[in-house]
C-alpha cells in the first residue's frame, strides 16, 4: 500500500497536471482576483455621480431644492451622491450629456416637478444605482415639499413658525446597522471560495489518473499492477490516498497564498478550514476514481463538468451569482447535490455562521459523496477486471 | 549492375551528432526489383541511413540518388515514388482504417476518383475489407501494423521503405505481412527492409548488408555472408556417458572448432565449407560408443550476425 | 484540400472538447446573459433592491412604512430567525433588511407629540452598500413623513398614515437622454462579455488537440516523407485553426444573438455587426494561440488546462467578470496587452452608441484591429517557431 502511494505521489508530482490544476490555477486566479477586487469594493458602496443642473427660473423657484441639491454635493458631507455643475440652460446641459461630461442632468418643470435625463452611457457603465439615488433624494424632496404644503393649507401658522418644515426634516428617525453575521459580509469572498471549490473540482484528474493505472484495461501498466501480488483494493487504497494527499497539499497552499496575499477571510477557525478543505479534495479524489473507470472518459471532460457546476457556485460574476442563488431558492435539492457548492458552502459556513451545524452538514454531505463515489467506484472496477479476465 | 538501373545509390554519406559518428562513409547501391535488407544492431545506422535517403535528416557529407536524380528535401516528384511503412504505427487514431489509408494516399495521388481505387486495392491488400470503418484503437497489433502498411503502399510506390513492419505481430499476420512483400516485389517494386528477424530478411531479401557503427560491415546475398564468416555446420549427438579420451578425439579432427557434453549431448562446431558428420561419427563408432539422434544444421544468418557484430549486448551507452 | 478535409476530420472526432468548450460553456454565456439584468434599451428603469422587512412591531405605522419599503423593489421573505437573517445578507439574497422593532410605531407616535426622537429602525446590509444607502434614504425620508404628520396633524396612527401616503404621491421623472438607434440589450452584452471564455478556451483547446494529434512523431514522419510540400502542409493547417475559430465565433455568436439580441438585429445593426466583428477578431487571436500551443508541441492535458486558464484570465481582464470601469487602473494597464480587454472596449463602446457616426465608430474599428494585432503577433511567432523546428527534431 505505501509502495503504491508513493509512486501514486511521484508520478503525480512529477506529471505536473495536479499541479497547475490545484496549485497554479488557483494561484493565478487569486493574482487576477486581487487586482480586480481592489476596485470593486468601492463599487459596492459607490453611489457617486457627477450632475448637470439647470439653474433658469423654474430651478430657483423650486422651494428647498438647491438646498437639497447642495445637501447632497457637499463633498465634506456624509451625504454626499453627486458632483454638481450648473448649467444656465438646458441646451449646454444636453450637449454636456452627450459629451460625456455629467451623467445626468436635472431640469425642473414649470410646476416645480424635477427631471432627471440620464445618458445611456452611464448607465451602461455604472448602472442605474447612481442615478436611483439620486431620483430617491430628489423624491424626498418633493414628498416632503408636498407633505408641508399639505400642513400649511389646513395649520398655516405651523408653516409660518416653521415648525412644520423642522418637524419633516429633523431626521427623527433614524436607522441603526446591524451586523447578522460573525464577521462582515464579503463580496469577494464567494469568488475565492468558488475558486477554490473549482480547482478541488479540477484536481478530480490526479483521482481518475491514479485510479486509471490500475485497471487492467487501461494498458500494459495496468495489466502489470493487476499482475502484482497485493490485493487491489490495497493498491486502490494506496494510490488514492496518495492522489488525495498530493491535492489536499496543493489546495491548502491555494487557500494559504489566498489568505497570505489577497486577504481572503476564512474565519478564525483554522482547523475547520483545513477540515473542509481535506473534505473537498477527498470527495474529489473518489469522484475521479470513479471517472477513472468509466473508459472514455477524459481529463477534458472532468474539467468541462467542474466549469458547468463552477456556474452553480457563483465563479463567472454577478450573474451567475444571480442564477446561483435562484436555482437555490427554486431547488435546493439540486444545488445542494452539487459536490462544489458543498466545497464553497464549508467555508461560507465557517465564515459567517457561529454554530458548526452547517458547517459539519456540508462535511458530512461531501464525505458522503466520497463513499458513494468509491462504492460505485470498486463496484465498476471489480467488473472491468473480470470483463478483461 | 549499371548506374542508371540503380534506385538507390548512396555516396560517401556521413552524419554526425556532435561527437558520435551515426554514419560513416556508407556507401551503397540497390538496383530496380530488389529486396534490399538491412541488417543492424540497436543504434548501428540503419534508421538514420534511411532518414538520410528521405532527405528527413540533413548529412555532413555524401551524395544520394534516387531513380538516377539527386534527391533534395524539395524533390516532390522523387518522394512520389517512394512509400514508407515506418517502424512505428503512423496513423491518425480519430480516422477510420478507410480514412487514414484515404488521407495518406491522398498526399501522393490527387486525383480521387482513381485513388478510390487505389485505396480499395490497399485494404484489400492488406486484408482489412472487415474492418475499414474501425477506429485504430479498435483494430489488434497485427491489423494496426497491416494497416500501416497499407497507408504507405497505397499509392502504388517504385521503392518501399519498410522499417520493421512486423515487429509484436502474430505468425499469422506475419506471414500475410511478408507474402505481401512479396507480392509487392512481384509486381515490380524495389523494397528496402530492416528487420531483426533473420528467417525474415533470409526468406525476403535478395541482398544483405550489415550495418555496425554506421559503418557497411558485410553485403551480399545470404549465401554470401554464410560463406564470409569461420562457423559451418552445427552437430548434435545424444551419446549418454562419454569420456574425455574420446572428446579430445572429436576435437582434434580437421575442421571442428569446439565440442563438448552437454547433459548427455555431444555439441559440436564446425568451420565452413567441410562436411564433418561422418567424421564426428566415425570417431564415435571407433570408440564403440552407442549414440542415439543425431542433428546437423547449417549456419543460420543469425550466427553471421552475432558472429559479425559480437556477442556483446547493445544498447548499453 | 484532402488534407484540410483530414483535419477537419480530426477536429470533429474531438466531440467531447467541443461538446464542453463550445457548446456547454457558450450555453453557460447565454444563462448568464439571460440572468443579467436585461431591461428593455432606451427606457430608464428604476434599480430594484431585494428587500426585505421583518416587522416585529405590525402596527399600523410599522407595516406602512413595510409597504412603502417594499414597493418599486423585489421582496424578498425571510424568516425572523439568526440563520435566516445571516444567510440572506451574506449571500447578498437580500441588500436590505429592515426590522421594525417591536413598539415601534406607538413609540414613533409618543415621539411626535414630544418632540423627541423616534426609536430607530434596525437595517442589514449586505456587501452592497450603495443599495443599502438607497433604500435608507427611503426608508428615513418616508418614517421622517409619518413622524412630521404626527407631530404637525397628529390624529390616529390611520389618520398619520393616510396623511402621509397621500403626500408621497408622485415622484421625480427620470429619461433617458434621447438617442438615435437603440443600443444593445444588456443581457446581449453580458453574454458577449462571457463569450471571450468559451471562444478562447474551445478554439485553443480543439487546435491544441488537433495539432497534438497531426504532428505525433509518427504520423509526422510519414507527412515529411510524403510529397506534399511544406507550403499546402502548413496552409491546409493554418486553415484548419482559422476554420475551428470561426466555428467557435459563429456557434458562440450565432447562439446569443438568436437567443438575446434578435431584437438589436433590426434595431441597432451597426452596433451588433461591431460587436460581431470584435468577437470575430478574438476567435481568430484564440485560434492564433492555439496553433503557437501546437507549435510548441503542448501536450493535450497542458492545452486543455491552458485553454482554461488562458480562457478565465482573458475574460477577467476583459471585464466580463466585472466592469472595466471597476478595475483599478494597475490592472487596467495591464489588461491593455490581453485582445479581450480591446474587445470588451469595443462591446462597451458599441453598446454605449447613441448615434451612429463615423466619428463614434472608427475608434471601435481601431480596437477591432489592434486585436487583430495580436493575432497576427502570435500567429507570426507559431509561424517562426514551426519553421525553426523543421526537419532537425526527427533525428
Amino acid at each position: 500500500m505505501l509502495a503504491s502511494l508513493r509512486s501514486s505521489v511521484l508520478s503525480l508530482v512529477r506529471d505536473k497536471a495536479l499541479l497547475v490544476w490545484a496549485l497554479a490555477f488557483p494561484t493565478i486566479m487569486t493574482l487576477i482576483f486581487i487586482g480586480m477586487f481592489s476596485g470593486i469594493g468601492d463599487a459596492y458602496s459607490a453611489v457617486g455621480s457627477t450632475l448637470g443642473v439647470v439653474r433658469d427660473a423654474n430651478y430657483d423657484a423650486a422651494v428647498g431644492l438647491d438646498e437639497t441639491i447642495q445637501a447632497i454635493s457637499d463633498p465634506e458631507s456624509s451625504d454626499h451622491v453627486c458632483d454638481v455643475t450648473y448649467y444656465d440652460d438646458a441646451a449646454d446641459a444636453r450637449a454636456a450629456a452627450s459629451m460625456g461630461d455629467v451623467d445626468a442632468y436635472l431640469t425642473v418643470s414649470g410646476d416645480g416637478t424635477p427631471q432627471l435625463h440620464v445618458t445611456q452611457a452611464s448607465v451602461a457603465e455604472g448602472g442605474s444605482l447612481p442615478t436611483s439615488v439620486l431620483s430617491e433624494v430628489l423624491d424626498t424632496h418633493l414628498h416632503t415639499r408636498s407633505a408641508v404644503e399639505r400642513v400649511a393649507a389646513t395649520r398655516p401658522e405651523l408653516l409660518a413658525n416653521g415648525r412644520a418644515i423642522k418637524a419633516f426634516t429633523s431626521g427623527a428617525v433614524k436607522t441603526v446597522r446591524l451586523s447578522a453575521t460573525k464577521n462582515p459580509p464579503s463580496p469577494d469572498a464567494r469568488y475565492y471560495y468558488a475558486l477554490l471549490a473549482m480547482a478541488a473540482g479540477m484536481g478530480a484528474t490526479a483521482g481518475m489518473e491514479s485510479a486509471r493505472r490500475l485497471l487492467p484495461t487501461a494498458g500494459p501498466l495496468g495489466a502489470r499492477q493487476t499482475l502484482a501480488a497485493v490485493p487491489r483494493w490495497r493498491m486502490l487504497v494506496g494510490a488514492l490516498l496518495g492522489a488525495w494527499l498530493c491535492e489536499f497539499a496543493c489546495l491548502l497552499v491555494a487557500a494559504l497564498f489566498m489568505w497570505g496575499a489577497a486577504g481572503v477571510p476564512f474565519g478564525d477557525n483554522a482547523p475547520g478550514v483545513v477540515g473542509a478543505i481535506a473534505a473537498s479534495s477527498f470527495m474529489a479524489c473518489a469522484a475521479g476514481a470513479l471517472c477513472g473507470t468509466v473508459p472514455r472518459m477524459e481529463a477534458g471532460m472532468i474539467s468541462g463538468i467542474t466549469c458547468l457546476l463552477s456556474l452553480f457556485t457563483g465563479l463567472y460574476g454577478t450573474a451567475s451569482q444571480q442564477l446561483a442563488d435562484s436555482i437555490e431558492a427554486a431547488m435546493p435539492v439540486l444545488a445542494h447535490a452539487n459536490p462544489l457548492w458543498q466545497t464553497t458552502n464549508c467555508f461560507y459556513a465557517l465564515l459567517y455562521y457561529d454554530t458548526p451545524d452547517a458547517f459539519l452538514a456540508s462535511c458530512a454531505a461531501l464525505l458522503t459523496m466520497a463513499v458513494a463515489f468509491l462504492v460505485l467506484a470498486s463496484l465498476r472496477m471489480r467488473r472491468t477486471s473480470y470483463d478483461h479476465l | 549492375m549499371g548506374a542508371c538501373d540503380a534506385v538507390v545509390r548512396i555516396d560517401n554519406l556521413v552524419k554526425r551528432y556532435g561527437d558520435l559518428v551515426a554514419v560513416d562513409h556508407l556507401s551503397l547501391s540497390i538496383a530496380r526489383g530488389e529486396v534490399f535488407g538491412l541488417l543492424g544492431p540497436n543504434g548501428s545506422g540503419k534508421t538514420t541511413t534511411i532518414n538520410c535517403i528521405l532527405q528527413l535528416l540533413s548529412y555532413d557529407h555524401g551524395d544520394i540518388q534516387l531513380f538516377g536524380e539527386p534527391m533534395r528535401p524539395t524533390s516532390y516528384q522523387l518522394k512520389r515514388r517512394i512509400g514508407v511503412v515506418p517502424q512505428e504505427v503512423a496513423v491518425f487514431d480519430e480516422l477510420t482504417v478507410r480514412e487514414n489509408v484515404d488521407s495518406f494516399c491522398a498526399l501522393y495521388v490527387g486525383d480521387r476518383a482513381l485513388r478510390r481505387e487505389l485505396v480499395n486495392d490497399a485494404i484489400a491488400f492488406v486484408g482489412l475489407e472487415k474492418f475499414e470503418g474501425f477506429r485504430p484503437k479498435k483494430l489488434s497489433g497485427g491489423l494496426l501494423r497491416r494497416l500501416n502498411i497499407a497507408c504507405g503502399i497505397a499509392h502504388r510506390p517504385e521503392l518501399i521503405i519498410m522499417d520493421e513492419p512486423t515487429v509484436a505481430v502474430d505468425p499469422q499476420s506475419r506471414e500475410s505481412i511478408l507474402s505481401g512483400i512479396e507480392r509487392l516485389n512481384a509486381e515490380g517494386a524495389t523494397v528496402i527492409y530492416t528487420s531483426h528477424y533473420m528467417e525474415e530478411v533470409e526468406r525476403l531479401c535478395s541482398r544483405i548488408m550489415i550495418m555496425d557503427h554506421g559503418r557497411c560491415v558485410a553485403s551480399g546475398t545470404a549465401d554470401e555472408l554464410k560463406g564470409m564468416i569461420g562457423t559451418g555446420e552445427k552437430i548434435s549427438v545424444e551419446v549418454g556417458r562419454m569420456d574425455e579420451g574420446i572428446l579430445e578425439r572429436v576435437r582434434s579432427l580437421d575442421h571442428v572448432r569446439t565440442a563438448e557434453t552437454d547433459g548427455g549431448m555431444l555439441r559440436v562446431q564446425c568451420a565452413s565449407g567441410a562436411h564433418n558428420l561422418a567424421d564426428v561419427l566415425g570417431v564415435l563408432g571407433d570408440a564403440g560408443l552407442a549414440y542415439g539422434r543425431v542433428l546437423s544444421e547449417p549456419p543460420t544468418l543469425n550466427d553471421v550476425f552475432l558472429e559479425i557484430t559480437g556477442r556483446a549486448l547493445r544498447d548499453e551507452a | 484540400m484532402t488534407t484540410f478535409r483530414t483535419y477537419l476530420r480530426i477536429f470533429l472526432s474531438h466531440r467531447v472538447y467541443i461538446a464542453i468548450y463550445l457548446v456547454m460553456l457558450s450555453l453557460v454565456g447565454v444563462f448568464v446573459g439571460l440572468s443579467a439584468n436585461s431591461g428593455a434599451t432606451g427606457e430608464y428603469q428604476e434599480t430594484a433592491a431585494n428587500v426585505a422587512v421583518i416587522d416585529r412591531d405590525g402596527s399600523e405605522l410599522s407595516s406602512a412604512l413595510a409597504r412603502r419599503v417594499l414597493a418599486g423593489n423585489n421582496r424578498v421573505e425571510v424568516a425572523d430567525e439568526k440563520r435566516a437573517i445571516q444567510d440572506s445578507v451574506a449571500r447578498d439574497r437580500v441588500s436590505y433588511l429592515l426590522v421594525i422593532p417591536q413598539g415601534w410605531g406607538e413609540g414613533l407616535m409618543d415621539a411626535a407629540r414630544q418632540g423627541t426622537k423616534a426609536p430607530e429602525l434596525e437595517t442589514y446590509v449586505s456587501y452592497y452598500s450603495g443599495m443599502g444607502r438607497l433604500l435608507d434614504i427611503e426608508v428615513t425620508g418616508y418614517a421622517d413623513g409619518l413622524y412630521g404628520m404626527a407631530a404637525t396633524l397628529g390624529g390616529s396612527a390611520a389618520e398619520v398614515v393616510y396623511a402621509t401616503d397621500d403626500a408621497w404621491e408622485g415622484s421625480t421623472r427620470v429619461d433617458m437622454v434621447e438617442q438615435v438607434t437603440s443600443p444593445l440589450p444588456a443581457s446581449l452584452v453580458t453574454a458577449v462579455e462571457f463569450a471571450s471564455y468559451p471562444i478562447f478556451s474551445s478554439a485553443m483547446v480543439c487546435i491544441a488537440v488537433l495539432m497534438s494529434s497531426v504532428e505525433r512523431r509518427p504520423v509526422r514522419y510519414r507527412r515529411l516523407a510524403s510529397p506534399e510540400p511544406a507550403r499546402t502542409r502548413n496552409l491546409a493547417l493554418l486553415g484548419s485553426c482559422v476554420t475551428i475559430g470561426l466555428v467557435a465565433w459563429a456557434w458562440t455568436f450565432g447562439l446569443e444573438v438568436l437567443v438575446l439580441g434578435r431584437s438589436a438585429l433590426a434595431s441597432s445593426p451597426v452596433q451588433l455587426a461591431l460587436v460581431g466583428a470584435a468577437l470575430l477578431a478574438y476567435a481568430l487571436v484564440a485560434a492564433s494561440v492555439g496553433f503557437l500551443a501546437g507549435q510548441l508541441g503542448v501536450s493535450e492535458n497542458a492545452a486543455n488546462a491552458l485553454a482554461n486558464i488562458l480562457g478565465m484570465v482573458m475574460s477577467f481582464l476583459g471585464g466580463a467578470w466585472t466592469g472595466l470601469s471597476l478595475l483599478p487602473d494597475e490592472l487596467i494597464a495591464v489588461a491593455h496587452f490581453t485582445p479581450s480587454y480591446w474587445v470588451t472596449r469595443v462591446v462597451e463602446g458599441a453598446a454605449g452608441m447613441g448615434r451612429v457616426t463615423s466619428q463614434n465608430v472608427m475608434p471601435l474599428v481601431g480596437d477591432i484591429g489592434i486585436c487583430v494585432l495580436f493575432g497576427i503577433a502570435t500567429l507570426l511567432v507559431g509561424l517562426v517557431l514551426g519553421r525553426s523546428r523543421g526537419r532537425s527534431e526527427l533525428a
